[in-house]
């Protein structure tokens, strides 16, 4: 027997198997391609359903509508960016001449499938959802909580989990409404600006993945937030959502963001750091942080825990504004370093101490570092994490040093 | 089944072990992780080890009873109608484990592929497939090992490779801190990854010039497993907060990454492509020794007889779970089992020694 022919149809098979699928076959000018998801919550209470919309029994019916009608659904108003792919062929702003490369649709539902399915319907598309770049909560969502709402997202295998995820002051449908010149659709935009923001110094990207591990875990955390400018023409990428679990308790303000991010990230770089020259100069100085190293040191004392975090930076002048410094002078770029040095180190522990103090809870992941690598101290505090936390003793100490000075050195 | 062609070489032999390690990894690892985390990677290195040391026992004893079936290997130690009657007990539960982990392959192909195909077609396709796959014997099941194998495992380390800038090694910490009872709750599903052993004697006869493979043994066992374990050790720094939620862990390791090269970027999709292939060999090599069991049994010429005969008990055998929850409880305990199984080639070994039975 030739063994080749019984391998060559197996796999002919196998891959018939696979490849093929009558019943999830979707033809491609059927498929509706969603690039950018927005959901926003409205309470409202349930309208009084007519008895005639329920094939029961006339008591049975009197018992379901009163029932009904005293129930308070969470209402999900769930938008949705629909993309042409024909009409953006040819690059990102340019298109094809088919008309507009998107559009919006936006479904009510008690729950984010129901939506969908509404959404489908309303499109005779096919909706795909694993082309989904990026997901907008709306504010009044994210104060509600967003275990019910983001289940389906999470739970769906095609959604990539690498989608990011932004919390919008305000409505959230409003971003994807937005025009925006230099890129096709809202949606690329978004993603684009979360994905690239963290270059420029901005938040860096909060994935799915992020957002559910978070959420599973109860622990507190920072989304990005994006702002409509007024004009509707423009999105501001800055500061952050706090949550505590599912449920956002504040907002945390850009500066902020960066302080969390300079204690808690491992790769924080380019992140452009000002300071104030001296007490006396009012001018100030700007570094670019190219590398951060750190060093943590936790200590339970007298049922406190104390954080001595150690900062290694190796910095780049970006500018100069200070009197009489001489960057290329050994003394003076000492002296820098040392200002430098000093009021980061302030920021940082203002920054700390407000947290602790209008939040309560720990945005910098200090408990997953104490349950690596001090098991024996998160015995002791686990259950009791956020008051520890916000006794937490920090003393920071930041250790600078410059590289380069740029490629002119004004005096 | 002494047809000259219907043989297979050592080295085909080896890759049909390696399917089944790598197959169970995938499949045992949501019942390691259920409930200690971290230290499943403890309780794996633990299964390790015990797993070689089978594995070198299986290597001694298939040396000293080198031209034996299943049958005279398990009536020598076991007299006559013991030796049937685990025979019979050995192909029952081969069957059931090839069934309910062809309906958990089923369910991932709904879940990831075919959302829309009823769960029955699916079933009774792959059923199809398997039936042509075993059809021509052990030396074509041999051959598909064989190319599937070296080529799966070179993908799965590429990709391996190709993620490990995006993992955060310091994830598996802490080590050490779970109960000893939960690890050892969890180490019979661990050690289930090397139930392919307990197919080795199945397929043992078919080899033609048998020498001391006890070294090829262990090499490929150590192999498979450092493969494993590396995969083990990446999916829990990457995602282990997550694992108690994740009934396909490994998938989902690869679902959690992206990485910034086009073609690249859902890396899961590739993966799909390797873990539908190793889990059906599985589902192949497990339902093919079960006909080799019952035709043993019955002392048949053909293994054809049973390979048809038994198909319509597999379909409905898939079929029974009706939720992925009745499969995962149904799976657990066919896992937990597998230790009897390695164990009773074990006791088989030493009481054949012991004996000193020359057969």
């Amino acid at each position: 027997m030739n063994a080749k022919k019984p391998i060559f149809f197996f796999l002919i098979f196998l891959l018939t198997v696979l490849t093929t699928g009558c019943w999830d076959y979707i033809e491609l000018e059927d498929q509706g391609i969603i690039y950018a998801v927005a959901i926003d919550l409205e309470d409202v209470e349930t309208e009084h359903h007519e008895k005639e919309d329920f094939e029961v029994g006339e008591e049975d019916g009197e018992d379901y509508d009163e029932e009904q009608s005293n129930k308070n659904e969470k209402q999900y108003i769930v938008t949705v960016q629909l993309i042409e792919p024909t009409a953006i062929m040819g690059g990102e702003k340019g298109g094809m001449t088919r008309g507009p490369s998107w559009n919006i649709t936006t479904a009510k539902a008690n729950s984010i499938k129901k939506a969908m399915e509404e959404i489908n319907g309303r499109m005779y598309r096919e909706p795909i959802l694993s082309h989904i770049r990026v997901v907008i909560i709306g504010e009044n969502l994210a104060r509600e909580g967003l275990t019910g709402a983001l289940d389906f997202i999470i739970r769906d295998p095609h959604i990539r989990k690498g989608t990011s995820v932004l919390v919008s002051q305000g409505k959230a449908m409003d971003a994807l409404n937005l025009e925006h010149e230099t890129i096709a659709f809202s949606g690329r935009y978004l993603s684009r600006i979360s994905e690239t923001s963290n270059k420029y110094g901005g938040a860096a990207k909060f994935s799915m993945t992020q957002l559910g591990i978070n959420m599973f875990q109860s622990k507190s955390y920072v989304v990005p937030r994006i702002t409509l400018s007024p004009a509707g023409n423009e999105v501001v990428y800055g500061g952050g959502a706090v949550f505590q679990s599912d449920k956002m308790i504040g907002w945390v303000g850009e500066r902020e963001m960066t302080d969390i991010n300079l204690i808690k990230e491992k790769d924080v770089i380019n992140i452009p750091v000002s300071a104030s020259c001296s007490s006396e100069d009012n001018n100030t100085f700007a570094l670019r942080l190219e590398s951060k190293k750190s060093k943590y040191d936790i200590k339970y004392i007298n049922d406190q825990i104390h954080l001595n975090i150690k900062m290694y930076l190796i910095a780049d002048v970006s500018e100069m504004n200070c009197e009489d410094v001489d960057i290329l002078n050994d003394k003076h770029s000492k002296l820098i370093e040392h200002t430098f040095s000093r009021s980061l180190e302030k920021e940082l522990t203002y920054t700390f101490k407000q947290i602790q103090k209008k939040f309560g809870t720990d945005l910098y992941n200090i408990d997953d570092y104490t349950k690596k690598y001090h098991y024996d101290i998160w015995k002791k505090v686990e259950k009791d994490w956020n008051k520890y936390f916000t006794e937490l003793k920090l003393n920071i100490e930041v250790l600078t040093s410059l590289r380069t000075g740029g490629s002119e050195n004004f005096k | 089944m002494n047809d000259p062609k219907n043989s297979i070489t050592i080295f085909q032999l080896m890759t049909i072990l390696g399917c089944t390690i790598i197959s169970m990894s995938f499949l045992t690892f949501y019942f390691i992780t259920e409930h200690i985390k971290q230290d499943a990677l403890i309780v794996t290195l633990v299964s390790i080890v015990i797993g070689l040391f089978f594995t070198w026992l299986f290597g001694k004893m298939l040396y000293k009873f080198p031209d034996q079936t299943i049958t005279s290997l398990l009536n020598s130690a076991y007299t006559k109608h013991l030796g049937a009657l685990i025979l019979f007990l050995l192909s029952l539960y081969y069957l059931l484990l090839s069934a309910f982990t062809l309906r958990m392959n089923i369910n991932f192909i709904k879940i990831y592929l075919l959302q829309e195909t009823p769960i029955e077609f699916l079933i009774l396709l792959q059923v199809i497939v398997i039936l042509y796959g075993a059809w021509y014997g052990v030396s074509s099941i041999g051959k598909i090992a064989e190319f599937l194998f070296p080529l799966l495992t070179i993908f799965i380390v590429v990709l391996l490779i190709f993620i490990q800038g995006n993992i955060d090694y310091s994830d598996v910490l802490p080590l050490g801190t779970s109960d000893v009872n939960s690890m050892a709750k969890a180490l019979p599903y661990s050690l289930s990854i090397y139930i392919g052993l307990g197919l080795i004697p199945f397929f043992y006869p078919f080899i033609n010039r048998k020498r001391n493979f006890t070294k090829l043994f262990l090499i490929t066992a150590g192999i498979t497993s450092l493969i494993f374990f590396f995969m083990y050790i990446l999916t829990i720094a990457a995602i282990v907060d997550e694992l108690p939620n994740l009934p396909y862990p490994i998938i989902a390791l690869f679902q959690h990454i992206e990485i910034e090269i086009m073609f690249l970027e859902r890396i899961a999709i590739f993966f799909i492509l390797i873990f539908i292939p190793i889990l059906f060999v599985f589902n192949l090599i497990t339902y093919f020794t079960t006909v080799l069991g019952l035709t043993y049994l019955f002392k048949l010429k053909e293994h054809t007889v049973f390979l048809i005969l038994l198909l319509p008990l597999y379909y409905l055998l898939t079929i029974i779970p009706e939720s992925i929850a009745e499969t995962f409880e149904k799976l657990e305990l066919l896992f937990f089992i597998s230790i009897f199984v390695l164990f009773l080639f074990v006791v088989n070994y030493f009481v054949l020694k012991i004996r000193k039975v020359k057969i």
